[in-house]
């Protein structure tokens, strides 16, 4: 890696180089003057504002400036027009030349004899001044004013006006009857009937113009970020997003991560998690974000705009913007929250005296309600503190944050310090440019221990916590793996060291105005040491019990790390009304990873914990287990993009990564992923100037992309030799030296390659906009490990690429102004989202992978099997089990048998008469957001749900049945209800699966509620104050029985079924926070 | 100035296309293949990869195929523990399904075959002069190891045959991407036939090897497999060749394939110091404690320690494994009223009861300094608990009932023993903790011993040729020599002069006799089912909790599902 060391020194002396910045070079002769905002726009970074209209009566200009300022630029190309402009921070606002003398005081504009005089003050939605509005007077009457840079305004009105027309860019138009008032509040409302929408999409490697994209991209901006006690960023947009689905079973405990999936299982055997890019880094810690430092997240769905991401791009990619730093005055903001989690959806289990009662075991004397005993109210906090100042060549953010978690257990917890800080210095002749971000966080955890939850639902209620000597109570082990579990939450520690570290650093040279070329370098690193210990005065180790009396330690050392160098180059070009930017790029990714292990047993003292392991005894007998090992894997990429577009009606982006990955056989290791889609802007034809007046804007898109998915085990291609069992020979111990894997020379890319056409709409001036998109993703060669034949083959599975899955569907995502009144807004926000799958094959011609796989396994007591079958030709989710058609007189289940044609009990039935029973994957998803706005007051509503699909009531399963009673459970109190699961009584049916189990999973949850209330102060010391209060989980409206639906997974290709009764309570959680800008 | 740059850049360009363009994968913790072979320990490792899974293919699914689904051992369903999905019940009943166990007994027969050859290949590979001095072996030495992974594979396959009967040969692996043809059981049989006879002329004796023969194949161990492989040809192939049996034997034991001897006690192929017994042919070394869970299968979780209920492990003293849940135990020979059942097969307890001076039939006992006595345990097993209170084994379940082993399946849950309870159902799905003998015949020492779980494991012993001399004999209508031969072995399970040996005529011996001797003596050494379908009766006969099955397809199993998916070329076995 010498020469990034080279390119880093480069760099470093380029540094020294300098020059004026920020300046606009650029001549041309009869250009439109939208070319030269463009131009502008381009070489500065300013945003243009200007109504349509007023550029349809300019006339092109020639002009040449060097270096020029902005100012100076507008001045010569608005050289004779009827054109004003004014520059507001990096916005430009044209604007059609007052009909008085700018800078003249209004009052003294009045001609014609003044009947009355008018005040008052404009605003904005959000209550802020908006400056420069034009007023004029209804009616013909000539005449008018602009309020001044406050929003202030005073005006004479002639007699006989009665209407004022108050109009700015960037807004819509707003007429207001003055009839009766001599003091005016109006509030503007935006309107996006601007050149340039101020939505800025990221679609990696650069960013458009919401209005040029044309590839399926979904953009969610910070302030529709859930907020909560997120655990992880990601949760904060579940259900922002249609047809992404964030899957967290155990969304209370502070150490769980969700697992994302974009459009449906993509893949049998690769991972399905989408890529995650932090600011141009693949790859990033996603944990390492605080989410008062995100500005936005885009998430590439469509395979046009992922292909750029070519083998890490099937799963779709999500890019996550951080804020950069202020350009103008230095901004300082100070967030706090508190949040308090507690336990709701609590199965209902029998007390100690309903369990004597349906004597369904033996009385132990006590009486515990074992999940109160092992739950308690959490209490969690954060602080945030962000400064960010400079200007527009030198700004900076840092924003550190300090976070306290704790689980509803009564061990989980996580406390967090992290800062993110990044510089952005631009040299003064604008050559070159520097990006620098670092971004460290440490973590202490302790982690939860979900078969707690699992034991809280099975111990006898009348087992005590604690016996009569006050210690804890032995609960023998009868291969329930019960203990005592509060013994086990507040005993045996379970802890992860995490320090992670992101850095990165960019130089981009800028070498001609429309030319420029950027190295940056990245290195993402992720350490977790896990320590766990268990104490040798727990009741199960000590020998009285049965126990060996050794208390046991371990550490183990995680160590990720991935380096990145890319290079690209940017190259544009506007010539009249053709637009076009060219990307080329390199990328190099090497990813290592290092994992250390050792444990002891039999330490003289509890108290060295996992401090001191060499004191153990275990090892004496020479098998301390030690293990370590290391793998790599390379990514190297050429890209390539075009965007193009026609006068702003018809655009195009064509890309193609060329890539090669280290995991593939040799010759198989490079794949091309190209993207291709184009869009098309009706309402910019001509032909659509006598449009409707609600119809704004109307985009029609289509996109088609190649993506793959490597997301497997290294060392898959290759035949690998390592040790097996000890084997004495001539005394010596021996390692028997064999195959690890079956070698597959073969093993190439797994490609999605997917469709998509949408429609994005904006109507009745922005009151109704969003976007329509149909999918339909083919996932061929999928990577999975198959079963293989032994022979010739030596180990029961191959790496291979095999079989084909397809998904499709129809997402929806849409904002609905319903009421925008000057004191009182009401917005709603909806995504929908429809989910076609199909298991189109697992075999090829070289390996036949069956025609279905069976799963999920079902835990112990007994091996109950699996409930579901992946079906070749059928949707993930197929519940195959057996088909219950009620219960007898004497509480034995009765099932239809196919092999037997008859209605026979579900103990003599067998495997082979199960049957397609329904779907545990939901057809449809959806939520909707409400946000109101009162006056200061704000307020939204999140619902969420999911519909069309059927989930296994676990809980019932295991606990519902009287028939279990005697294997030593508790029961669920439903067991003896008269429920339809309290019939079976009989032992022989209890232990057997059927769709006798499953219910309908559809929810709709009132996920999300937050109330605001934001006072600007604008004193010296304060700007503004926001506080909120936020309640998460409120209720759940479903006929699922069994729990949160939400905490069945959805993903993968097991959704609908949880396996065992571990699980981590859902919770309701209120949260109390404050935001003040300084 | 800006020239500089861009000429820089193009220069950083040119070096990241040609420089980094390269994608070699690194496999830190594992080598690839062509970099395995380098010392002699590799190629000795290489050789020991076969001998490291045959050991782990005793237990498990082979060990459950032969003997739950006889008369000797059942897995019960115990109050919901081992119900298994009826997976033990339909072993029991003879109604197997092709998801049962087939796969799993096609995976550790045929990995093992595949990996014996795979092995010979690597050693084929080595076979030049200058290749084998860079590696400090020998000429002899090559030879050895080929006939050795010869006979191991030779082993993988008799059993598939037993097992399937028509079976696929594995003769090569590397570059071959699919399996052979299926073969006709006289095909598989010959061919096993040559491979062992080409392989005992290049094998070791055990005395050639010196202290260090556990674990390797001997003459005198693939003189057995084929004398097993002739004992069984009646079944496998329909040729009779029990009288090859015999002449092979009787050249074994004459000392043509090396020499051995039976031991003086029962126990000892079994105890801590069987890698030096006379009467191993071959086993597979274990080396307890010292080598982790790995390293001993046979006492491991599929075989002898899920014979014992959970608190067992107390009343020996042995608390290395925490506690253990009882899969496997001895069919009963009483019903719940205690009376004697009244079929000729199965009730192997009281099958030894016949010979009441049996050493065997003693209450296991450790008896300290890494010595024990007996062979099965029954009654209550008291033991003193740290706290040094007596205490007794219980069922380890929330009503904590000490427990009463009994050679009776039911639910006797708290009743006290000799009591009579209402409940007199007894079968497969219907049993408590304390139904059913537990055999012990590897030595369970306790944790403070240097010597527990030390055993190796002892597949083929000396006694098992005279076994086979004396069915060969018998069947010949020798039951005088087929007496003295088992005498031989027996004598040491009685006390002198003890009336239990076979008279010298052997009158006592009948079919049924030699089939119960063969169950004494080989007791959950996982060959039961083999003995029941040569002598006839393991589709026809009658045991506890099994009546006869309608035909006999069920003496072979069938080809699992997924063996059946993956080789396209197997046809299921007939009645399947």
């Amino acid at each position: 890696m010498k020469w990034i060391q080279l390119i880093l020194l480069v760099c470093y002396l380029q540094v020294r180089a300098g020059g004026n910045a920020q300046n606009i070079t650029y001549s041309g002769k009869n250009v439109p003057l939208k070319t030269i905002f463009q131009e502008i726009k381009n070489q500065t970074g300013y945003t243009i504002f200007c109504n349509y209209s007023l550029l349809e009566n300019a006339h092109d200009v020639s002009i040449s400036v060097k270096n020029a300022s902005v100012q100076e630029t507008l001045k010569q190309a608005l050289k004779n027009q009827n054109l004003d402009y004014s520059i507001q921070g990096t916005m430009i606002v044209i604007t059609p030349k007052a009909s008085a003398p700018p800078g003249r005081p209004a009052d003294t504009a009045a001609v014609v004899a003044p009947d009355r005089e008018v005040t008052g003050e404009v605003v904005n939605e959000k209550q802020e001044p908006v400056a420069d509005v034009s007023i004029e007077f209804k009616g013909g009457n000539s005449g008018g004013s602009k309020a001044d840079s406050n929003g202030t305004f005073r005006i004479r009105v002639p007699v006989g006006v009665s209407t004022l027309v108050f109009s700015h860019i960037g807004y819509a138009t707003q007429e207001v009857d003055i009839a009766g008032k001599s003091h005016l509040r109006v509030v503007l409302v935006s309107s996006v009937k601007s050149i340039a929408d101020v939505t800025i999409v990221n679609i990696g490697y650069g960013t458009l113009d919401q209005r040029e994209v044309s590839s399926a991209i979904t953009h969610v901006a910070a302030k529709d970020l859930l907020t909560g006690n997120n655990n992880s960023v990601l949760m904060a947009i579940n259900g922002k997003v249609a047809g992404l689905t964030v899957d967290n079973t155990s969304v209370a405990d502070p150490n769980s991560t969700p697992t994302l999936q974009l459009r449906g299982v993509s893949s049998y055997g690769a991972g399905l998690t989408p890529l995650f890019v932090v600011d141009g880094i693949a790859g990033a810690n996603v944990d390492n974000i605080n989410q008062n430092d995100i500005a936005s997240v885009d998430v590439l769905k469509g395979g046009a705009a992922a292909a750029i991401y070519g083998t890490r791009g099937a799963n779709g990619v999500i890019l996550i913007t951080t804020k950069r730093g202020a350009t103008q005055e230095p901004h300082t903001l100070y967030d706090f929250f508190v949040a308090t989690d507690h336990m709701n959806n609590k199965p209902k289990l029998l007390t100690a005296q309903q369990y004597i009662a349906d004597s369904v075991g033996p009385n132990a004397g006590g009486n515990t309600d074992w999940l109160k005993a092992l739950t308690r109210n959490s209490i969690s906090y954060k602080h945030t503190l962000q400064v960010s100042g400079g200007n527009n060549r030198t700004n900076y953010l840092v924003s550190a944050d300090y976070a306290s978690a704790q689980g509803v257990d009564l061990r989980a917890s996580k406390q967090q310090y992290g800062a993110d800080a990044n510089l952005h210095h631009s040299t003064a002749n604008n050559l070159f440019s520097f990006d620098f971000k670092v971004a460290p966080r440490y973590a202490n955890t302790n982690t939860s221990n979900q078969n707690e939850f699992d034991e809280a639902l099975i111990l006898n209620p009348t087992q005590p916590i604690y016996d009569s000597t006050g210690h804890y109570n032995f609960i023998p082990n009868a291969g329930l793996g019960l203990n005592n579990p509060v013994e086990d939450a507040k005993n045996v520690l379970s802890q992860q060291e995490i320090k992670e570290l992101d850095i990165a650093g960019a130089a981009q040279m800028n070498i001609l105005h429309n030319l420029n070329t950027r190295i940056s370098f990245s290195e993402t690193s992720f350490d977790m040491k896990s320590l766990a210990f268990t104490p040798s005065t727990i009741t199960y180790v000590l020998t009285q019990n049965g126990g060996n009396g050794l208390n046991v330690a371990s550490q183990n050392l995680d160590d990720r790390d991935t380096k990145n160098v890319e290079w690209t180059n940017n190259y544009w070009l506007n010539i009249k009304q053709h637009s076009l930017k060219l990307l080329a790029g390199y990328s190099f990714v090497m990813d290592n990873e290092q994992q250390l292990g050792a444990s002891n047993k039999g330490f003289p003292f509890d108290a060295y914990t996992w401090n001191n392991l060499g004191a153990g005894t275990y090892d004496l007998t020479g098998t301390t287990p030690v293990s370590s090992y290391q793998q790599q894997d390379k990514l190297i990429a050429f890209f390539g993009r075009l965007n193009y577009d026609y006068d702003k009606r018809y655009f195009l982006m064509a890309s193609l990564r060329h890539e090669g990955s280290s995991r593939f056989g040799y010759g198989n290791q490079w794949g091309n992923f190209p993207g291709i889609s184009g869009a098309w802007m009706i309402t910019n034809e001509k032909f659509m100037k006598m449009r409707p007046s609600w119809l704004n804007t109307l985009k029609l898109r289509a996109d088609y992309g190649v993506t793959g998915n490597q997301n497997f085990a290294n060392y898959q291609a290759l035949q690998t030799y390592g040790s097996f069992d000890y084997t004495l020979y001539s005394g010596q111990v021996y390692y028997g030296l064999g195959p690890l894997s079956n070698a597959n020379p073969y093993l190439h890319w797994e490609t999605a390659h997917s469709f998509n056409v949408g429609v994005d709409f904006d109507l009745f001036n922005a009151r109704l906009s969003g976007s329509v998109n149909y999918f339909r993703t083919q996932n061929k060669d999928l990577l999975a490990s198959l079963p293989a034949s032994i022979p010739p083959n030596l180990q029961n599975n191959t790496e291979v690429n095999v079989g084909s899955m397809k998904n499709s569907g129809i997402e929806l995502q849409a904002t609905v102004g319903v009421i925008r009144e000057r004191n009182f807004s009401y917005d709603i926000s909806v995504t929908a989202a429809t989910l076609s799958n199909k298991l189109v094959s697992l075999s090829n011609q070289t390996y036949y992978g069956g025609t279905y796989i069976d799963g999920p396994g079902f835990n112990a007591p007994g091996t109950p099997g699996s409930v579901q079958r992946l079906l070749v030709g059928e949707r993930v989710g197929d519940f195959y089990t057996l088909h219950a058609t009620g219960v007898n007189s004497a509480g034995q289940l009765l099932v239809y048998s196919p092999t037997q044609k008859a209605i026979v009990t579900a103990d003599q039935a067998s495997t082979a008469d199960r049957q397609l029973e329904g779907n545990g994957l939901a057809k449809y998803t959806a939520s909707m957001n409400n946000s109101f706005r009162y006056k200061n007051f704000d307020l939204s509503v999140f619902l969420r749900g999911a519909f069309g699909y059927k989930l296994f009531n676990t809980q019932a399963f295991y606990l519902g049945q009287p028939g279990r009673k005697g294997a030593g459970f508790n029961l669920l109190q439903s067991a003896y209800d008269g429920s339809k699961y309290s019939k079976i009584t009989d032992d022989k049916s209890a232990y057997i699966l059927s769709d006798y189990f499953l219910e309908p999973g559809g929810f709709v949850k009132i996920d999300n509620a937050s109330l605001g209330y934001t006072k600007q102060i604008g004193s010296k010391f304060i700007k503004s104050v926001r506080v909120y209060a936020t309640g998460r989980n409120l209720y759940t409206f479903t006929r699922f029985k069994g729990g949160d639906p939400s905490l069945v997974p959805q993903t993968g290709l097991w959704p609908g079924a949880t396996t065992s009764l571990s699980y981590y309570p859902s919770t309701r959680e209120l949260l109390f926070g404050a935001q003040i800008n300084f | 100035m800006k020239r500089i740059y861009i000429f820089g850049l193009c220069v950083l360009g040119l070096g990241l296309g040609l420089g980094c363009t390269k994608l070699t994968e690194l496999p830190y913790n594992a080598v690839t293949a062509s970099q395995a072979l380098n010392t002699q320990s590799d190629v000795i490792s290489d050789f020991l990869r076969p001998f490291g899974h045959g050991y782990w293919t005793v237990q498990g699914t082979p060990f459950q195929a032969q003997e739950i689904t006889t008369d000797e051992l059942m897995t019960a369903n115990r109050l919901g523990n081992w119900a298994n999905g009826g997976y033990g019940a339909r072993l029991h009943y003879h109604t197997w399904t092709i998801l049962d166990l087939s796969d799993n007994l096609w995976t550790a027969f045929y990995q093992g075959a595949s990996l014996a050859t795979n092995s010979l290949q690597d050693m084929e590979s080595l076979d030049n002069p200058d290749k084998l001095k860079s590696l400090g072996l020998t000429e002899a030495q090559l030879q050895d190891f080929e006939a050795e992974l010869r006979t191991m594979r030779a082993w993988f396959h008799l059993r598939a045959l037993d097992a399937f009967r028509n079976i696929i040969l594995v003769k090569m692996v590397k570059d071959s991407s699919v399996a052979g043809p299926q073969v006709s059981p006289q095909e598989a049989s010959d061919w096993i036939e040559s491979e062992l006879k080409a392989a005992i002329p290049n094998l070791p004796t055990r005395q050639s090897l010196g202290a260090n023969w556990m674990g390797r194949w001997t003459q005198a161990g693939a003189a057995a497999l084929l004398a097993r492989l002739y004992l069984n040809s009646k079944v496998y192939t329909g040729v009779d060749r029990f009288s090859d049996c015999d002449t092979l034997c009787k050249s074994i034991i004459a000392g043509n394939y090396g020499s051995y001897s039976l031991d003086p006690t029962w126990y000892a192929p079994f105890d801590y110091t069987n890698s030096q017994n006379s009467e191993v042919i071959f086993g597979f070394n274990a080396n307890g404690v010292n080598a982790g869970d790995n390293h001993h299968w046979h006492y491991t979780n599929d075989m002898y320690w899920w014979m014992m209920s959970y608190q067992v492990p107390n009343y020996f003293g042995f608390s290395d494994w925490g506690s253990s849940n009882c899969e496997y135990s001895l069919t009963p020979g009483r019903s719940v009223d205690s009376i004697e059942y009244a079929f000729s097969l199965g009730k192997p307890f009281v099958k030894f009861q016949r010979y009441p001076d049996d050493l065997r039939l003693k209450l296991y006992k450790n008896l300290g300094n890494s010595t024990r006595e007996g062979m099965f345990l029954y009654g209550y097993l008291p033991y003193t608990n740290s706290s040094g209170h007596p205490d007794t084994v219980r069922d380890g379940q929330s009503t904590n009932t000490p427990l009463f082993f009994r050679d009776q399946v039911g639910m006797f849950l708290t009743a006290r023993p000799g009591t009579r309870i209402a409940d007199t159902v007894s079968n497969i799905n219907h049993a408590d903790f304390s139904s059913g003998i537990i055999p012990v015949k590897y030595p369970w020492y306790p944790s403070s011993d240097p010597n527990r779980i030390t055993s190796s494991y002892a597949e083929i012993r000396y006694s098992e040729i005279y076994y086979m001399e004396a069915e060969c004999e018998y069947r010949a209508g020798n039951k005088a020599n087929a007496a003295t031969l088992l005498n031989a072995v027996r004598q040491r399970n009685y006390p002198v002069g003890s009336p239990s040996l076979y008279a010298a005529d052997g009158h006592q011996l009948t079919d049924q006799e030699m089939l119960d001797e063969w169950g004494r003596e080989f007791l959950v050494e996982g060959r039961r089912r083999t003995d029941l379908i040569r002598w006839g009766v393991f589709t026809t006969g009658t045991w506890w909790d099994k009546t006869p099955d309608a035909d006999d397809h069920l003496n072979i199993f069938p080809f699992g599902q997924t063996t059946m998916q993956l080789i396209k070329t197997i046809k299921q076995n007939p009645g399947y």
